[in-house]
């Protein structure tokens, strides 16, 4: 059985270049290109490959969005993004979107081949120069799920100690505050949740799991 | 003797009848033999009611026996007359009680071996009331002469110090005593001043002179004074001068206030602000030279008017307050206002109003320092438009320069990033699909070639960063902070926390640009001036409001003074970036407990 791959670049010479690398390989076959994420997303149903090698920046449909209509069309189908973006973002993106691989276009030379087997067997594969900059590839990991988690850690200090019933002055010495930057993050957390004064404030951070004082 | 009554006496009884002065005649035993028409009078007597009875009837008691004892002393000499005052106070007793002071005179002569005496009196009431008014008037005058603060000097003919008074030995610094027999112009000598005293003597014609200086010969520590002063030549019973009444009035201190005020004057009339007094009843009573160019009204037609000539009536009820002001107290610092010209144009001006007071600290009027700032509102007009103008082109520089790095960045991940790519992965396929023996030949360069093509690649990323980093682009402002982070912490080794929430929908790129580029400002401040050892950034939105939150726990500065250069360009660049599109730009900091920023932008309603 050979790992049969859908070529998806804008950009000619580089799918040549992928089929001419991946046709030194005995278990790994290129059954279609396109040129567009539209077009990959209308074709995969259609040829119904085992793996989608896509770059992300391409003219009608990006990668990332393309993988997101694929994998919900086509779960079973592993995707793996080849790009020229290396910042954590896109990866996020990526992985969130449905890919479970992401690999450097300037590394493929090296490494598409063990990215196209590893999703193929059921792995993950991030390039191991990208693993550096993002350290957890997990979708969602470090992302703001509820709105306390979404405040920064002054702010949540700030907030548990309103809710303790502690006043600005009191605040401010815990946590080396002048009263005045108390005032004002206090105020700018009630904006924030989207609270008009104190008590409710002090309900929203209990209903959101904040610790009543004891 | 019985002789018939010869003309002789006939005439003498008539001169006794008809005198002025009270007669009366008592025998040796003083009882009255005679009396005249006038004593009846003066004691409230008839003629018939005297005769023959005691003269001490005519007497108040307690004077009675001394009165007794003098007139028999008064026999015993032998003195023919004497006036009987000179024993003291005669006094005489009227039918009616009441007691006069008379003058008498006493005479004696034997008749037929009688001792007869005739006492002539006179009622001096009148004269004791007369000398008792002249010794008041003089007490009246010393007084005067002694507290006057006009200095008052008598000189003799040879103007030879006569009488000074206090004020004028303390005008000179010298006891009163120290001027008795000194001549004038020995102590002040001058002949001017001599030759006008001598002619006032000649005369006899006053002499008046104002505002007179004069130098104290002994005393040139005071300088030149000032005097109005007055010669009165005095005359005596015969009519002839015979000295004079030197009157003086130091008048320094007037003179300083004239020349003050002349100064004041001086200064209002150059002023090249209008000035101008008013009356507690509202009308103009001084009006400069300035205040006839600013309002056209010249001092003639504007003193004595009511000062809303001047006020546009629809400003009155406000102009009248600030005036209320005023006069409740102190100087106000300068309202902008609008004031009204002759010919109905109005000018921006500036005032100042401050009560004007007299001595006793009441107001008494107000003045008004106009400024006509009609120039000053053109030239902040032209400033402010210039700036709009400036703030406006380097908002759109930014735009352009924006979309010139979008579009570069585009370029360089879309063709040169994507073509080294490519020639990246056919360089390794060259090496995949070369015979082994051509392959020993250039493995090496061509592995050269492929480490200096991920070098390239490498560097493109980061110009492409550099100029815009697309994740703004493709995944808005949160992921781009994101990155922002991580790049700033691996950078700057500063602990750096992002928290927010994803925007939705989308701010408008503009937007987008503005708070990340600020953002990136904030941070390189961050890295160069705070010593921070952790920042924190936060994005957050509720109610429509979108807030980003920059904090740092560096040294801070004095929020209030201006940072140091280099931040405080950082500063207005940030500031006016935002408030270009609209966002408001907060910062708080404070010497040692870091520095925080603001951004805050409300979201246009849908």
């Amino acid at each position: 059985m050979t790992i049969r791959v859908l070529l998806v670049d804008d950009h000619t010479l580089m799918r040549e270049g992928l089929r001419a690398l991946l046709a030194t390989t005995t278990d790994i076959e290129v059954v279609g290109e396109v040129r567009t994420g539209r077009e990959a997303e209308r074709q995969v149903v259609q040829i119904n490959p085992d793996v989608v090698l896509m770059d992300i920046a391409m003219p009608d449909l990006n990668g990332i969005e393309a993988a997101r209509l694929i994998h919900l069309k086509c779960p079973a189908v592993r995707i793996v993004m080849l790009s020229m973006h290396a910042t954590a973002e896109y990866v996020y993106r990526a992985f969130e979107a449905g890919a479970c691989g992401y690999l450097l276009k300037e590394v493929a030379v090296e490494e598409v081949i063990t990215a196209v087997r590893t999703v193929h067997g059921g792995g993950r594969y991030l390039s191991p120069a990208l693993a550096e900059s993002v350290p957890d590839p997990d979708p969602g990991a470090g992302y703001a799920r509820g709105p306390i988690d979404s405040l920064s850690t002054r702010e949540r200090q700030v907030l548990q100690l309103v809710v303790e019933g502690k006043t600005s002055s009191e605040i401010a010495r815990a946590i080396y505050l002048s009263p005045k930057s108390v005032q004002t993050y206090r105020s700018r957390l009630m904006l924030k949740l989207g609270v008009g004064d104190l008590p409710s404030l002090v309900k929203f951070a209990l209903e959101h799991g904040l610790t009543p004082p004891k | 003797m019985t002789d018939p009554v010869t003309p002789r006496e006939q005439r003498l009884a008539g001169i006794i009848a008809s005198a002025m002065d009270a007669i009366i005649a008592i025998d040796k035993h003083h009882e009255i033999t005679l009396v005249n028409p006038a004593a009846g009078q003066m004691f409230g007597y008839s003629e018939a009611q005297l005769l023959g009875k005691p003269l001490s009837m005519l007497i108040p008691e307690r004077y009675r026996e001394a009165h007794d004892t003098h007139i028999r002393e008064f026999a015993r000499t032998k003195v023919t007359n004497r006036g009987i005052g000179r024993f003291g106070q005669v006094v005489g007793r009227r039918a009616d009680g009441r007691e006069f002071p008379v003058d008498a005179s006493i005479a004696q002569m034997e008749l037929a071996g009688e001792r007869l005496f005739t006492v002539v009196l006179r009622d001096i009431t009148q004269q004791i009331e007369v000398e008792k008014a002249l010794r008041q008037n003089h007490e009246l005058l010393d007084r005067i002469f002694a507290t006057t603060h006009f200095c008052i000097v008598y000189l003799d003919r040879d103007l030879n110090f006569v009488r000074v008074n206090q004020a004028y030995a303390d005008a000179c610094g010298h006891p009163p005593e120290f001027f008795m027999g000194k001549n004038h112009f020995d102590l002040y000598p001058g002949a001017k001043v001599e030759a006008i005293f001598r002619n006032a003597l000649a005369t006899g014609q006053p002499f008046t002179i104002y505002a007179n200086p004069f130098e104290f010969p002994d005393h040139p520590e005071w300088g030149v004074t000032y005097w109005d002063w007055t010669l009165h030549p005095l005359r005596n019973a015969d009519g002839a001068v015979d000295g004079l009444l030197f009157a003086l009035l130091d008048v320094t201190e007037r003179k300083r206030a004239e020349r003050e005020h002349a100064q004041l004057a001086a200064i209002v009339e150059s002023s090249n602000d209008a000035i101008l007094i008013r009356g507690l009843d509202g009308t103009v009573l001084s009006w400069n030279t300035a205040a006839e160019r600013l309002f056209g009204w010249s001092a003639r037609e504007a003193v004595g008017q009511p000062i809303e000539l001047i006020l546009p009536p629809e400003r009155m009820g406000t102009q009248r307050r600030s005036i209320t002001g005023a006069a409740r107290d102190a100087s106000l610092s300068p309202v902008e206002t609008i004031h009204l010209r002759k010919d109905g144009a109005r000018i921006p001006t500036q005032v100042t109003f401050s009560p004007v007071r007299d001595r006793q600290g009441k107001v008494v009027a107000h003045s008004y320092t106009v400024r006509d700032m009609s120039e000053l509102k053109r030239r902040e007009e032209a400033l402010r438009g210039s700036a709009n103008r400036l703030r406006e082109l380097s908002h759109r520089l930014r735009t352009v320069e924006e979309t010139e790095r979008h579009a570069i960045s585009r370029e360089l991940h879309d063709r040169i990033g994507q073509d080294l790519s490519t020639l990246g992965l056919i360089l390794g396929s060259l090496g995949a699909t070369l015979p082994r023996e051509s392959l020993r030949a250039v493995a090496k360069p061509l592995q050269d070639m492929q480490g200096l093509l991920k070098s390239m690649v490498a560097n493109v990323r980061d110009v492409m960063a550099e100029l815009r980093p697309l994740v703004l682009d493709d995944y808005g402002l949160l992921a781009a902070l994101r990155q922002l982070a991580t790049e700033f912490a691996k950078r700057s080794g500063i602990a750096t926390e992002l928290s927010g929430v994803e925007l939705q929908p989308r701010l408008l790129p503009i937007l987008e640009t503005a708070m990340f580029r600020i953002s990136q400002e904030a941070l390189n401040n961050i890295a160069k001036h705070a010593q921070a050892k952790s920042v924190e950034i936060s994005l957050h939105e509720a109610s429509g409001r979108v807030m980003l939150d920059i904090a740092d726990d560096g040294i801070g500065f004095e929020a209030n003074e201006t940072p140091p250069d280099k931040q405080h360009w950082g500063l207005i660049t940030m500031r006016e970036r935002a408030e270009a599109v609209g966002v408001v730009f907060r910062l708080e900091s404070a010497p040692g407990a870091g520095t925080r920023i603001e951004l805050e932008l409300e979201r246009a309603a849908p």
